[in-house]
């Protein structure tokens, strides 16, 4: 048995797809490029892998991580190859790594850099933008609503925030926790920064990398 | 000439929209297996329209036969259109960005040939708003020589005529055998609508409804439908793959990205049903039988597995378990992919315990649930209807499906059968009642789904000449029938009779039901197949305004003579053959399974052009 951590890209082609189409999208690569993944027990036998971290509809990511188990070794070169060659435009992978024996199960990442394009109907400044998000780093308590199950909860998703750098006039990277099963998502940050400059929405979100 | 955006700006365009509307990898393509050619390298285009929503129209196997036929040759590149749901519409329409294909992101008004695939009844009203979308004139009669020429094929075909204003040509009968022509035929005759019309109606099994005038008696019915002019044939003979076993067919089919309704490589098995049920459309359009051979299925699936990555395959036919040696190829399907962890899957099963073996034999582990279709309440009945199927079959079926595990099976059934009486609705519910206490007997927990849906009578079927109940009675039988099903553990559920009796105008309706049609579309109907979007008070304003009177359609006994919209559509069987059906039907008489017994004289094997391989028809 042995593990495999795979550096990939989810590009402008595939940007719409969901966490879960992109699951079923690797089931199907790996069937096709017959690599010899384990597969769990059970009624419902599933590929072992797993993402180190999800990607909603509409974010695209340059250094996505997948951790996967095979029955038998391969080459890591090799491996990429039979994989990029079922790759559907717009998935790439980028790089592949064998984990040590005794390595870790799962990737560990504790945050995201996302790189997020704003834009205004009435238009802003850099400097009005800076001016929103220096009141934003200010406070110590921004309470969210977050749909969890029945009951909405409310999170203080300021902690979360570690950094956000006005990038030129429309970008902001942000750097962002990932907590226990919360992490703030780029759009709430900018409803927030809304309060402070009516208008703002997000125009696209894309993940630099994971740290 | 429209304008007509180019494919940057409408991919463009189309990014702008997405961010606010549900599941926008709907609207995005890109998917593996997809093909994309360059516009510029060929000679003609094909824009495959299917009028519902993606997940929908990508679990449609017509569809992707087709895209497959079309893309081999390498003068025609076919590209994919599907409904785009609502809030997709009101963006496009806000936005003004017309009907694109996935492919390219073209606009399909700019492609040479548009084809609808026309399942059901219920989805015309999408056909014409699609049309709108593309910025295609919706009436057929208004089109140019610079509009795309609009096809449409599929089982609703058969009967063409309450969408003929709105469509050029109908393909009658199996695609893989028109499309050839109708694009080799197009290609000939540019920029001469006219010309290319009057070329199309002769072509084997395309219908042209313009060049076809329909003429009326006083009472209403019709006295003909006759061809405009003499080297217009009298009447379209659909067409049959002459080679099923050799037919071409997809390996490399499209794999969604998103949920489809159905996510499995699709082996066809056969075509065609001789069980003979006399309410069933499809039984009778789609003879003769052929089957495929093991090999042949065997080597299909392979090359599907290999190039899909799909992790199911799915026997597809009308009656998958009627195969010949059906046993033989679910097994070693089984054995052949267990290592790769491929399930096999067996969508209708017959009530019996073979049947239900076979099943256990897939569902090794999981056991999902079983579905049969006694359709009919009482043994009356369903000899009227020709089910070969007794209470003994489906309890022995039951009993088999509890020793093997199972604790769920569904029930189908319809109300408003020909010769139904209220016992027969009863019967229903005594019927479920001996599946329960067969269950109590074996100390089994069971549950049932009983699924109930309205019948509607069909063109080129037995019972084309029956009137379907009213609504009042509908709605009475349904109300008999919830009040007789009252377990814990049955749960009822039924299709709106309301949507059923539009079904049953459209579905036997002439061309001046097709005035309903648009003036409904035009009060805002879509996906009228959709409870949650089915409005009966729009269609019944439009049939008011625009006096069509749907009881005509629906509720009206046919006289034995009379002749049907949809007469000069040949689909092999003989119209003489039908009404001995409907006689028998009228006694309780059944026929047997021509497959097995003997030859029932329908006619298909006398009245198709030339051989058909594979045909369990005797010879003439």
């Amino acid at each position: 048995m042995v593990r495999f951590v795979l550096k990939f890209n989810k590009g402008e082609e595939v940007r719409w797809l969901g966490h879960l189409d992109l699951l079923r999208a690797f089931e199907r690569i790996l069937r096709r490029a017959e690599v010899p993944v384990t597969y769990s027990q059970g009624f419902n036998p599933r590929a072992k892998m797993s993402f180190a971290s999800a990607l909603g509809v509409g974010v695209t990511g340059d250094e996505e991580i997948l951790m996967l188990q095979m029955d038998e070794d391969l080459q890591p070169d090799h491996l990429k190859d039979r994989l990029n060659e079922q790759m559907p435009a717009g998935i790439h992978i980028n790089e592949v790594t064998r984990v040590p024996d005794g390595g870790p199960k799962s990737v560990q990442v504790s945050g995201s850099e996302m790189l997020v394009s704003v834009r205004r109907e009435a238009g802003f400044t850099e400097g009005e933008l800076k001016d929103a998000v220096e009141r934003f780093m200010a406070r110590d308590e921004i309470n969210v609503f977050r749909d969890k199950g029945k009951r909405p909860k409310m999170v203080n998703l300021r902690p979360s925030v570690e950094s956000i750098i006005v990038d030129g006039s429309s970008h902001l990277l942000m750097r962002l926790t990932h907590g226990e099963g919360f992490t703030p998502k780029p759009s709430e940050i900018v409803e927030v920064l809304a309060e402070y400059l009516p208008g703002l929405e997000v125009e696209k979100v894309h993940r630099v990398k994971m740290y | 000439m429209s304008l007509k955006l180019t494919h940057e700006i409408i991919k463009e365009e189309i990014q702008k929209i997405l961010p606010r509307v549900t599941k926008p990898a709907r609207y995005t393509g890109g998917e593996w297996n997809e093909i994309k050619k360059d516009p510029a390298s060929v000679d003609v285009r094909f824009a495959l329209a299917f009028p519902d929503v993606y997940e929908v129209g990508m679990s449609n196997l017509g569809l992707r036969i087709l895209y497959h036929i079309l893309n081999k040759r390498s003068d025609t590149a076919c590209e994919r259109t599907f409904a785009p749901a609502s809030d997709m519409e009101d963006e496009m329409r806000r936005e003004s960005l017309p009907l694109f294909t996935l492919e390219t992101h073209s606009s399909v008004n700019s492609f040479d040939i548009v084809g609808f695939s026309l399942a059901y009844e219920m989805t015309y009203t999408n056909v014409l708003n699609m049309l709108d979308l593309a910025e295609i004139p919706v009436i057929a009669s208004d089109r140019g020589n610079d509009d795309p020429l609009v096809v449409a094929g599929g089982h609703c075909a058969y009967n063409p005529e309450p969408m003929a204003d709105f469509i050029d040509a109908f393909v009658i009968g199996e695609g893989e055998e028109v499309v050839g022509q109708l694009v080799d035929t197009v290609k000939k005759n540019r920029g001469d609508r006219k010309a290319l019309l009057l070329a199309l109606a002769k072509v084997p099994g395309v219908y042209v409804p313009s060049l076809y005038n329909p003429v009326y008696n006083e009472d209403g019915t019709i006295r003909a439908v006759e061809p405009v002019a003499s080297d217009v044939p009298a009447s379209v003979k659909k067409l049959v793959v002459a080679d099923f076993e050799n037919v071409d067919f997809p390996d490399r089919l499209i794999v969604p990205f998103i949920e489809t309704v159905h996510e499995r490589v699709a082996l066809e098995v056969m075509r065609g049903c001789t069980r003979g049920c006399r309410f069933c459309q499809a039984g009778v359009i789609t003879r003769p039988v052929r089957e495929k051979s093991r090999e042949k299925l065997i080597q299909q699936a392979d090359e599907q597995l290999k190039w899909t990555g799909y992790e199911e395959i799915s026997l597809v036919s009308l009656s998958s378990a009627d195969y010949t040696g059906i046993g033989g190829l679910v097994h070693s399907l089984i054995d052949r992919y267990e290592d790769q962890r491929v399930g096999v899957s067996l969508p209708s099963l017959r009530a019996d315990t073979e049947c239900v073996q076979l099943a256990a034999d897939i569902e090794r582990v999981r056991k999902s649930g079983l579905t049969f279709a006694p359709e009919a309440g009482t043994q009356r009945l369903r000899d009227v209807i020709n089910k070969n199927v007794s209470e003994e079959d489906l309890l022995s079926a039951v009993s088999a499906a509890l020793d093997n595990g199972w604790r769920k099976v569904k029930l189908y059934f319809m109300i408003g059968l020909p010769t139904e009486t209220d016992d027969d609705v009863l019967g229903i519910g005594k019927t479920v009642q001996s599946v329960l206490d067969l269950a109590r007997s074996k100390k089994k927990q069971l549950n049932v789904n009983v699924g109930v849906s309205s019948f509607v009578p069909k063109a080129h079927t037995p019972f084309q000449w029956r009137p379907q109940d009213s609504l009042e009675d509908l709605d009475r039988k349904v109300k008999i029938l919830h009040e007789s099903i009252r377990w814990r553990n049955v749960s009822l559920s039924w299709g709106d009779p309301k949507a059923s009796r539009i079904e049953a105008v459209l579905g036997r309706g002439d061309r001046r039901v097709g005035k309903a049609l648009y003036e409904v579309w035009k009060m805002g109907a879509r996906f009228d197949g959709w409870n949650d979007r089915f409005d009966y008070g729009r269609w019944n304003q439009a049939f008011e305004t625009t006096g069509v009177d749907p009881d005509f359609y629906a509720n009206r006994r046919r006289e034995e003579n009379e002749v049907f919209p949809w007469d000069h559509i040949d689909t092999g069987v003989d119209k003489r053959w039908l009404l001995v059906q409907d006689r028998l039907a009228e006694k309780g008489i059944t026929v047997a399974d021509c497959k097995t017994g003997e030859c029932l004289n329908c006619g298909i094997n006398r009245n198709l052009p030339g051989k058909v391989n594979g045909s369990f028809c005797p010879e003439v």
